[in-house]
């Protein structure tokens, strides 16, 4: 079930993004893009935890990228959605197999998923929202932004260095 | 990298690019990966509070038998999602059934309780704690454990039971028991005749002896029986135990050493152990079923190892064994150390060695062919020349060809004789 989940999640994550580098004629980045999607399909396969934490960078840093470049929001949000929800997954399907067939697996699965939908539509919501807005990148979003993030990062610092 | 740090890295690396460039689509992006990281923290566990209790179907065991381990955690703490449970027990054990690791999801004041079935080798296994790691929803914050439950299991030798050795010490203790101690007195065997005395039983009146001397009485004396004082060397050294493709004689030695003691205490000795291989394992003399404890524990966690400094038995520290006491040497013998045991036996121990035959163990799982028979009779010559040179100095020796059980050739060899031959006073 979560594997199945999961192949969802990479064909969706690699797919997104590599149709819409296929408009603009990337062909490069798209074969890279599948090659890679390939990759981690297999990784997944022989629960190769190890591989998803560089995949996920490359994705969502490819979904950046085509933000930039302007290429539609959409399947860039579900480009890099598809790569949380497969990262997420990559790590729970490594916990799975460490625990004996005699566990309520199916139980924590269904649980596991059920969770994880609602997170990934609460958080392609609030993603389409913010795009559909469209909101100004003022003077004043900017300094409240900046602001945010010296305190976040401070707080991280902060985080980090207690753990 | 951990999953919170990679999360935090992309949230701030999309908010950064989004300040850098003005495009609010990169804050917009960034928006799954912030839900998906507050929902992890919020449900992240705060504090693991987890009761623990193993126990095992029994603390002693014998190789490759096998013993459930049952483990009941109970969650004193809030509910955690996802609980990762791991007893840590040795890889030199072997999982049988179940499993020592589960995955679970554990609500406040609930209880888990599984079992597995394990067996080993012989060893002294030390069960150190649970590791536990709890979980959040996603397991963005997940908090690691190690809660303390000690156990220990003792796989100790199998031991195979004896009957009787006959040993003959030049020196017992007062205590009675089963050797004979060169002294007349209550016994079993005759040992001379002596005037009567008032008090002996009239039975022991030598009637023939008191015809021919018609001015007093004769009385038989019989030779009293004692206990000694044991002490069983067991080689561990690597030279002599171990043989190509980790195949070893040191399980059949431990047996044997087992065994002997387990013997001698029954017959009441006072038995001590030296293990000699890396270093000096001593345990020290004593009596009875407490010794045989203490005894099987050392044998439990004997291994052979290699020094340069106990490569000759020249290091065996004799000021341990009481004079004239009985050490018995269980070893497949070297070449070197012949002298060692006739200087042991010039100093007045009766030296016994029980030596595990270490040609006919390489030739049980050597190829038949010319060759290897040459070297064999080769190699057979030497030993049985060592042998003979060693019990020739007066030093007892039972060479034991492990394929056959250990008690059958103690009896023949060293057990007591057959009723029919006791009963004309025959000998072996």
């Amino acid at each position: 079930m979560s594997f199945f989940a999961f192949v969802i999640s990479v064909l969706m994550g690699v797919g997104s993004l590599a149709f819409a580098y296929s408009g603009i004629g990337q062909e490069r980045l798209v074969y890279g893009l599948l090659a890679l999607g390939a990759f981690w399909l297999y990784a997944g396969w022989r629960r190769w935890a190890w591989a998803s934490s560089g995949i996920i960078l490359i994705l969502v840093t490819a979904a950046g990228y085509g933000l930039w470049i302007e290429l539609s929001p959409g399947w860039m949000i579900a480009g890099a959605l598809g790569a949380l929800l497969a990262w997420d997954l990559s790590e729970f399907l490594r916990r799975l197999k460490v625990a004996p067939k005699t566990d309520d697996l199916r139980g924590m699965q269904r649980r596991h998923l059920a969770r994880l939908t609602i997170v990934a539509l609460t958080g392609l919501l609030l993603a389409s929202i913010s795009m559909l807005v469209r909101l100004e990148f003022t003077l004043e979003w900017m300094m409240l932004l900046a602001v945010v993030g010296v305190l976040g990062i401070t707080q991280l610092v902060a985080w980090l260095r207690r753990g | 990298m951990s999953r919170t740090f990679l999360l935090i890295l992309i949230i701030y690396a999309l908010l950064l690019a989004g300040l850098a460039t003005l495009h609010g689509e990169f804050v917009g992006l960034a928006l799954p990966f912030v839900a998906y990281l507050l929902v992890g923290f919020w449900r992240a566990p705060d504090e693991i509070k987890l009761e623990v209790y193993r126990t095992l179907s029994t603390e002693r065991a014998v190789p490759d038998e096998n013993v459930v381990v049952t483990v009941d955690v109970t969650n004193q703490g809030a509910d955690i999602e996802e609980l990762v449970l791991e007893d840590i027990c040795s890889p030199k054990l072997t999982v049988r059934s179940g499993s020592p690791r589960h995955l679970l999801s554990l609500k406040k004041g609930d209880s888990y309780s599984w079992t597995y079935t394990i067996n080993g080798p012989r060893g002294s296994y030390l069960f150190g704690g649970i590791k536990v790691q709890a979980m959040d929803y996603f397991g963005v914050r997940p908090g690691r454990q190690q809660i303390h439950a000690r156990s220990e299991l003792f796989i100790f030798p199998p031991l195979t039971r004896l009957k009787y050795i006959k040993i003959r010490t030049r020196r017992t203790r007062v205590y009675s028991g089963t050797i004979p101690a060169r002294l007349g007195g209550p016994g079993v065997e005759f040992f001379g005749l002596r005037e009567y005395q008032p008090g002996d039983p009239p039975r022991w009146i030598n009637w023939r002896a008191s015809a021919r001397h018609s001015e007093s009485l004769y009385a038989n004396e019989f030779q009293q029986e004692r206990v000694a004082d044991v002490g069983i060397v067991l080689d561990g050294r690597e030279k002599t135990n171990q043989f190509p493709g980790e195949r070893s004689l040191f399980e059949h030695s431990v047996l044997a050493t087992a065994s002997l003691a387990d013997a001698f205490l029954s017959q009441g000795n006072r038995v001590s152990l030296l293990h000699y291989g890396r270093y000096l394992d001593w345990t020290l003399p004593a009596y009875g079923k407490v010794q045989r404890e203490r005894i099987l524990h050392a044998l439990a966690h004997a291994q052979t190892g290699g020094s340069p400094v106990f490569s000759g038995l020249e290091h065996i520290p004799v000021r341990l064994f009481p004079a004239h006491s009985q050490v018995v040497l269980v070893s497949p013998l070297d070449a070197g150390d012949m002298d060692v045991l006739i200087q042991l036996r010039a100093r007045g121990y009766q030296i016994m060695v029980i030596s595990p035959d270490p040609v006919s163990f390489e030739l049980s799982y050597l190829p038949e062919n010319s060759s290897v028979a040459l070297a064999a009779r080769v190699v057979r010559m030497e030993r049985d020349l060592l042998i003979k040179k060693l019990q020739h100095a007066g030093v007892q020796v039972l060479d034991w060809n492990v394929a056959h059980p250990f008690d059958q050739v103690i009896k023949q060899r060293l057990g007591p004789p057959p009723a029919l031959l006791r009963a004309i006073g025959g000998r072996i």
